[in-house]
């Protein structure tokens, strides 16, 4: 195998990382935020997939960005009120949080089965406005879409960074995360934070599921697939941890699309979780585990 | 300025941790509230602040009653509640934890300079303004909740056992911190179970016992009373 060759499997695997990376980093947001794991992220993801085939290709006809950036809209509203009417009755109710977590399950099958009455089971694709015409580096085929997809992901996450520790609300989020109440002491209304925590996570659902449009063919069940992949991200790079669950998110893709190419495709799936089990088993808390010491 | 009237509160409505207490808190003074484990110190606090609800009483600051307002309308109309257990936000920096301490009235030059002043009364903090709050030492941590309580300007500042867990010559630190910024002009509400170094700086005291406040007057007095020592101590004589 060639250098070039090699170069393009690696793209190719950092663009299916970073769709994993982006669910991940979702699941991680809201996990800070309220002590959730939410199941139904990649049902999210596959959801602000379908509403940017509604815009730039069912219905509205919009061009790519607008329909990209309505989709962003759309999906960010639904996780505010989501969290407003869904879940935060269940967790000011103090419900035990195995229950909540059967919640987000329950959820991701409303989604998926919404999806499949709405759009339909067969398999549909909206088109990138950036060419199927491949660019050449060396003997390295590279689609125009896998550039534009890692400068996207790169932007956002640099945006993310600054947005959680430039701003007041980012660093009131990260506080509430720590400790709610104390942070009520300091006049957060942790209740709203939360909120926008969900529709910041719905946020990047929605553009996980814009970007993944070039890579699959648009599915119902395609958040199931996903989301199995994205939660190993999660638990390989450290729950809660944001460069963890990107580190993760690269570690799944890159390493898939290897071992299927040098290996068999047939067990990479397998292969991903049972690289999962063995970082448990040494490493717990996952690569970037949270540490910090707190004084008592 | 803040003024406690009859105050009850209890946990679950059945076993009321406060009986009818009064409190009065005049504007520019440090008033201390002491009193051993469980005697209700922190409940009393945490009515203030809107964290638990009084089952009766009133609560008033500058005559506007706080009964019943949430933690964040409380903190903005000018009480800042440092908890007890120096409550840090382990993973943001010393800074960052100062600017959420201005959450509820955040305007950039204001909290710019607040932080500067806040840095000048504690250099230590100035000093580890980018580490994270919660690989400091426990005096450090001290300091930064009281600063962060400072944040906001508040008009009354609420102290829960500030000495908690500190050697003693850091809480001599801490104290004589507490006493500067009340003469810079915040009136402190202190809460502790160390009555020595509580009553060396504050100008009025009340001893609550098992939910009643069983002394109180102007901290000379409170020195002097032998009572005190039998009430405060849990009660070798019984007063308790």
């Amino acid at each position: 195998m060639s250098l070039g060759t090699f170069v393009q499997l690696i793209i190719q695997g950092i663009n299916m990382g970073l769709i994993y990376a982006l669910a991940a980093l979702a699941v991680s947001l809201i996990w800070n935020a309220s002590g959730l794991f939410n199941f139904s992220q990649g049902d999210l993801l596959t959801l602000g997939g379908y509403f940017m085939l509604t815009f730039t290709v069912v219905a509205l006809k919009l061009p790519y960005w607008v329909g990209f950036a309505l989709a962003i809209v759309v999906m960010g509203t639904m996780g505010f009120f989501l969290s407003r009417s869904y879940f935060y009755p269940m967790i000011n109710q103090k419900l035990n949080p195995q229950l909540i977590l059967i919640g987000t399950v329950a959820l991701s099958v409303v989604i998926r089965n919404a999806i499949l009455n709405i759009w339909g089971p067969s398999a549909q694709r909206f088109d990138n406005p950036f060419g199927s015409k491949p660019i050449l580096i060396g003997d390295a085929i590279i689609m125009p879409y896998q550039i534009v997809n890692i400068v996207i992901v790169i932007i956002l996450v640099v945006l993310l960074q600054l947005f959680l520790r430039k701003t007041v609300m980012g660093i009131a989020m990260r506080a509430v995360a720590q400790k709610p109440v104390v942070s009520s002491l300091m006049g957060i209304k942790v209740e709203q934070l939360v909120s926008y925590t969900f529709l910041l996570s719905t946020c990047l659902a929605s553009i996980a599921g814009v970007l993944t449009g070039p890579i699959l063919p648009l599915i119902p069940e395609m958040g199931s697939l996903l989301s199995i992949k994205a939660f190993a991200a999660v638990l390989i790079g450290g729950l809660g941890s944001f460069s963890g669950a990107l580190v993760g998110g690269l570690i799944v893709g890159i390493s898939e699309v290897l071992f299927s190419t040098f290996i068999t495709s047939t067990y990479k799936d397998v292969f991903i979780f049972l690289m999962m089990m063995i970082i448990l088993q040494i490493r717990p808390g996952g690569i970037f585990r949270i540490e910090i010491s707190e004084k008592v | 300025m803040l003024k406690i009237k009859d105050l009850v509160v209890s946990y679950g409505g059945v076993h009321p941790v406060l009986h009818k207490i009064n409190i009065d808190v005049p504007k520019g003074k440090i008033v201390a509230l002491l009193g051993a484990n469980g005697a209700g110190k922190s409940t009393t606090l945490k009515a203030i602040s809107g964290l638990v609800k009084p089952d009766f009483g009133t609560i008033e600051l500058e005559g506007k009653p706080l009964n019943g307002l949430t933690p964040e309308k409380i903190m903005k109309l000018g009480v800042s509640h440092v908890p007890e257990g120096r409550e840090v936000f382990p993973g943001l920096t010393v800074e960052e934890n100062l600017k959420i301490g201005a959450y509820v009235n955040f305007k950039k030059d204001v909290v710019k300079r607040n932080i500067e002043q806040i840095y000048t009364l504690f250099p230590r903090l100035a000093e580890r303004r980018n580490q994270m709050a919660g690989t400091m030492s426990g005096g450090e941590q001290q300091m930064l909740v009281i600063g962060r309580g400072l944040m906001s300007n508040p008009k009354i500042l609420m102290l829960d056992e500030p000495s908690l867990g500190l050697a003693p010559i850091i809480v001599d630190g801490i104290f004589d911190k507490i006493e500067e910024i009340n003469k810079n002009g915040t009136t402190i509400l202190l809460i502790e179970q160390n009555a020595n170094i509580a009553l060396s700086v504050c100008h009025y005291a009340y001893v609550l016992c098992v939910g009643d406040i069983v002394l109180s007057g102007p901290s000379e007095e409170i020195t002097k009373d032998k009572n005190l020592m039998n009430s405060y101590l849990g009660g070798a004589k019984g007063v308790c």
